[in-house]
């Protein structure tokens, strides 16, 4: 009379999830699509709701636990069913945790049933590799349950091993003693290190440890954007929109990368090709309470700057009220940060990964600047914003990068331009 | 050098034997006035007389057991049984006596024969007329098990077995009597018993197989080849003792590894030299061990070609451990 809930493949070929947050306890009546768990997927929070109606009978996943898809994570009592399963299988090597298999404390009688279960897929607590593998992660140090397996099935082959060795990633140390343990006190607070700032930690490393950075920066004279922005403020309030910066920014953006697709590629590692996009899906990082995610907006380089400004506005509201979803966040062929509101002159961000450039804005600031008129040099109080791109080497060269600044100060500087 | 068939090889292998060698004799049903049921010993009881090629009575255990009894007294008798799956009479006089003779004699004795039968389908010959049955004698200490597929092999091999001090069962594929050829070197020589022949080169897959299968192997490898697949052959020549460092050596290249024979799967040949790699040389493996063979029922007539391995179903498992 239980049904077992397994974690499905929320998004793209997800592999593994990590619990979040439960929004319900055992022995708690659920309503068929009522929201059981949160889970983080590699780029959002996904509620996952209840396939049926029924009493939550088992939790086999702890907050904080990374699952792989595929394992059974909570247990349903729809009063009708025999043992069944719901949700995605996984690829075969779905294995439940094992601090899970350990710590959960049922105390009813459907106990046995549960250990049933899940010494059923004990077995498959291990990472399938063929043995060549075995032996090259061992030789070059690589910890193979960190590896994508190409091989039938997810089987990781030696290759991927070796990629993986020569990626620099998931090199596991010698030993334990590189993991930093902080003595507590009494004047700290411990955070638990999970959720959404673990994935960003995983995805920004891996960003650095892959990608090969470096930064340009550029300053552009703006005063002339921010008198435009200044008359055009009262259409967006007409239209419903209040238009920021960020909107001809991205404007701005969307032509220089239309023009200079080398920084609006991905390198897909798999199979060995440079993916250049002739659209530009511009992925706007943005603040939230929990931290930093990146919704993406689509073929920036059709729309008009209101219409950028609109997107934008609804694309913050749902950040702001949660209710981003996971496809929101796939398809970004390049990043924009702004954090010019707050403060900041200078940056080297760290490249969106795989993508292949990131453009930091900054903070509008007033400073004397030269001017040319026909009487001559002049000062003036002029408004300037800094702009720095980094770029992973591998796949473009520094001029690039400098092209692609100057096109964006051309048409900041004269955005009269935007229109063209 | 003359080019020969097979069986033709063989016969001129025998006949440098009773040539080279006065102790050398021949026996076995209708190998002598009829020159055996496959013509391998055509003319040489004309040749050498009814003492040295010896028409025998239809009785395989009285024919072995008599055989024993001249090896152990000084002859080298060859003796024929006309299809394998007539030998399992003898069966008892090769593994229990023949095999065992040196050791249960304290190495005073040995019993220096050679058993040569066709084995093997692929000639219609049906239920009683196509077994492989490699493997039973694989599995007895003492005895050595040859299987050629060239006629260059075939004489050199044979040469070799009939001057070997111990038993050793020669099989030979009755498929490729006449169905290759080959130079071979006239008068004696040899070819070393326990190493195995590379057919051909390769660095993706490596093929073992041995008798019969070798052609089938190389029909495989050229399909393969057509997809970019480099597929190296391997002929073991010798499957009891086994070039073992050989195999090794083999596998470790390539790291992923066919086995390929015509007898039944379970308790196969393929079966020890899946589980050799599997011991020593499992590290270097890139894809399990991927046997193909007969199917494990009796030889069927009308489904022959379907029993038998070809180059499609060889295929098919190379291509399956190159893609793991």
């Amino acid at each position: 009379m239980a049904l077992e809930f397994r974690l499905p493949d929320i998004g793209e070929g997800l592999t593994e999830g990590e619990i979040i947050k439960w929004c319900v306890k055992i022995g708690d009546k659920v309503a068929e699509h009522q929201t059981v768990l949160e889970v983080m997927t590699d780029k959002a929070a996904v509620e996952l709701p209840s396939p049926k109606a029924g009493i939550i009978k088992e939790i086999l996943a702890k907050e904080g636990d990374v699952v792989p898809v595929g394992t059974v994570i909570f247990i349903l009592d729809d009063g009708q069913t025999a043992v069944t399963s719901a949700g995605h299988s996984g690829h075969g090597h779905a294995k439940p945790a094992a601090k899970t298999e350990t710590k959960t404390e049922t105390k009813t009688e459907t106990k046995t049933e549960t250990k049933t279960a899940t010494a059923v897929s004990a077995h498959d607590d291990k990472v399938r590799a063929v043995p060549s593998a075995r032996r090259s992660a061992r030789d070059l140090n690589v910890t193979l349950a960190d590896v994508e397996g190409s091989g039938r099935n997810g089987v990781i082959r030696r290759s991927d091993v070796e990629a993986v060795a020569k990626s620099g990633r998931n090199v596991s140390s010698n030993n334990n003693a590189s993991q930093i343990s902080i003595p507590a006190g009494t004047r700290e607070t411990r955070t638990p290190f999970v959720g959404l700032r673990r994935k960003i930690a995983e995805q920004m490393t891996r960003s650095k440890f892959t990608a090969t950075h470096f930064t340009v920066v550029e300053e552009i004279d703006v005063t002339e954007l921010v008198r435009l922005r200044q008359r055009a403020k009262a259409i967006g309030e007409k239209e419903g929109t209040k238009l920021t910066f960020t909107a001809f920014i991205m404007k701005a953006c969307a032509s220089a990368l239309i023009k200079y697709p080398e920084l609006n590629s991905m390198l897909d590692e798999k199979n060995n090709e440079i993916v250049t996009y002739h659209y530009s899906n511009l992925g706007i990082a943005t603040d939230t309470p929990n931290g930093l995610v990146v919704p993406v907006i689509r073929d920036a380089q059709a729309k008009s700057v209101l219409t950028l400004s609109k997107e934008l506005d609804a694309m913050a509201d749902k950040a702001r009220n949660g209710q981003l979803k996971a496809e929101d966040f796939q398809g970004g062929t390049f990043t924009i940060s702004n954090a010019g509101q707050i403060g900041s002159i200078h940056a080297t961000p760290i490249i969106n990964f795989p993508q292949v450039a990131i453009l930091g804005v900054h903070r509008l600031m007033k400073k004397p600047g030269v001017v040319e008129t026909p009487e001559g040099d002049k000062i003036e109080v002029r408004q300037y914003m800094n702009f720095s791109i980094s770029v992973d080497h591998r796949l473009a060269d520094g001029v690039s990068a400098v092209r692609l600044l100057v096109h964006i100060k051309q048409l900041l500087e004269d955005p009269g331009l935007l229109a063209l | 050098m003359a080019t020969m068939t097979l069986i033709q090889a063989l016969t001129d292998g025998m006949r440098t034997a009773l040539l080279h060698d006065e102790s050398v004799l021949i026996m076995g049903e209708d190998v002598g006035r009829k020159g055996g049921v496959f013509l391998a010993t055509q003319g040489l009881q004309e040749e050498f007389g009814e003492d040295r090629v010896i028409d025998t009575p239809l009785t395989e255990d009285g024919l072995v057991g008599s055989a024993i009894g001249m090896a152990t007294n000084g002859l080298k008798p060859i003796v024929e049984i006309q299809f394998q799956d007539f030998i399992y009479p003898a069966f008892d006089q090769i593994v229990s006596e023949a095999a065992k003779l040196r050791y249960r004699s304290g190495n005073q004795y040995s019993a220096p024969l050679v058993i040569r039968t066709p084995y093997g389908g692929g000639i219609r010959g049906g239920l009683y007329h196509s077994q492989s049955a490699e493997a039973y004698f694989c599995h007895t200490p003492g005895l050595k098990v040859v299987i050629p597929s060239t006629p260059y092999d075939a004489k050199g091999l044979l040469l070799a077995a009939i001057a070997d001090p111990d038993p050793v069962i020669f099989l030979e594929p009755k498929a490729l009597y006449r169905a290759v050829k080959g130079e071979v070197p006239e008068g004696y020589y040899t070819v070393d018993l326990s190493t195995l022949r590379t057919v051909r080169d390769g660095k993706d897959v490596t093929v073992f197989c041995y008798g019969a299968m070798v052609p089938i192997a190389s029909k495989a490898a050229e399909l393969a080849a057509a997809q970019g697949i480099d597929v190296e052959i391997i002929d073991l020549r010798t499957l009891l003792p086994l070039d073992e460092e050989g195999v090794l050596e083999a596998a470790r290249k390539t790291g992923r590894v066919v086995v390929l024979h015509e007898a039944p799967r379970f308790c196969g040949y393929g079966g020890e030299i899946s589980a050799l790699i599997a011991e020593h040389a499992i590290e270097y493996m890139e894809a399990p061990v991927k046997r193909v063979t007969g199917f494990d029922t009796p030889f069927p007539n009308t489904l022959e070609h379907h029993y038998i391995p070809n180059e499609h179903r060889v295929l098919d498992a190379i291509e399956y451990v190159y893609h793991y």
